[in-house]
């Protein structure tokens, strides 16, 4: 019970995180805060999955793609940031 | 594949853990050290699944990995909720 | 005005522009956090090269003590301020190399300041903005 606590207050956390980094791409139109934005809540959505399993300790193929694809965001973001446009 | 991604992971959020300390270093905004924090814990919490899964299969840390990723978001929603204006 | 008493007046065209208004507003836009630290800024150019303490920046502003101390310690790593050894006081750089783009803000920021003060308003905080400069690993000359 407890770790679905747990679960379920991380992915609010994460779901609200990825709000405020929606906020920044709003204002800034950096489209770096849309990456950072769209990570945060793939895996605060991908968290809450979890709480759908039978066993969240070790997790599915599936989470574990997921989990791949919000940090390959990230990474992506700071590539783009350093190459991209030249800015 | 799991231990790549979390190796992967752990590397991604470590990166982004001593990026955002340094800016702290330089630009003194608080914003930037919840959020390094943040990325630390969460690089922390990425070790302790392999950890868990690898080193000491026969013990669950998984409880003790939740409350480390908890942690660190609570300082990240700290951060942006004081710090980001 | 009439014409011959305006033709006694000594000639005024006001400061030399040599920045356009882009150009202010890039700086404004780059380098401005806030309204108050504006105000710090064109209050101390305009004192050159005397000094202001933060304490009576504060009282200037209108702000508390701790916020006029954040503000001129930000120009002062921005690099347009420094602060005196071994005091809470802030001059000019003497370098006057920005001049010319001072006077031009301090010049827009009198006859605009509704359209400067908006323009500042409206964007991210400078904390937001640092996030993702943080990100940029080769570190150019700002």
């Amino acid at each position: 019970m407890i770790e679905s606590f747990l679960l379920g207050a991380i992915a609010a956390l994460s779901l609200t995180a990825g709000l405020f980094f929606l906020k920044f791409w709003r204002e800034t139109r950096d489209s770096f805060f849309l990456s950072f934005a769209a990570s945060f809540i793939i895996e605060g959505l991908n968290r809450t999955s979890l709480l759908m399993l039978a066993r969240p300790n070790e997790g599915s193929p599936r989470v574990y793609l997921i989990r791949l694809l919000a940090f390959l965001l990230i990474l992506v973001a700071i590539v783009r940031k350093n190459y991209g446009r030249g800015d | 594949m799991g231990s790549a991604v979390n190796i992967l992971g752990a590397l991604t959020t470590l990166g982004c853990a001593i990026l955002l300390l340094k800016g702290y270093r330089r630009t003194q905004k608080k914003l930037l050290l919840w959020s390094g924090l943040c990325f630390f814990g969460l690089a922390i919490s990425n070790f302790l699944i392999f950890v868990d899964l690898v080193l000491v299969p026969n013990v669950n840390l998984f409880e003790l990995r939740l409350g480390t990723t908890l942690l660190s978001m609570s300082l990240l929603l700290y951060g942006l909720i004081w710090d980001s204006r | 005005m009439h014409r011959t008493l305006r033709k006694m007046l000594p000639n005024r065209h006001g400061p030399e522009i040599t920045h356009s208004q882009a150009q202010v507003d890039r700086f404004i836009l780059d380098r401005v956090e806030s309204v108050p630290h504006l105000e710090a800024l064109l209050l101390v150019w305009r004192a050159r090269p005397q000094a202001w303490s933060a304490e009576a920046m504060a009282r200037r502003l209108w702000v508390k003590p701790e916020v006029a101390k954040g503000i001129l310690a930000d120009w002062e790593r921005d690099g347009l301020l420094i602060r005196l050894s071994g005091e809470e006081k802030y001059v000019c750089h003497p370098d006057t190399a920005a001049d010319p783009l001072l006077d031009a803000v301090n010049d827009s920021y009198r006859r605009e300041m509704i359209r400067i003060s908006t323009m500042i308003h409206s964007k991210a905080s400078a904390a937001v903005r640092e996030f993702a400069r943080a990100f940029r690993l080769k570190k150019e000359p700002e």
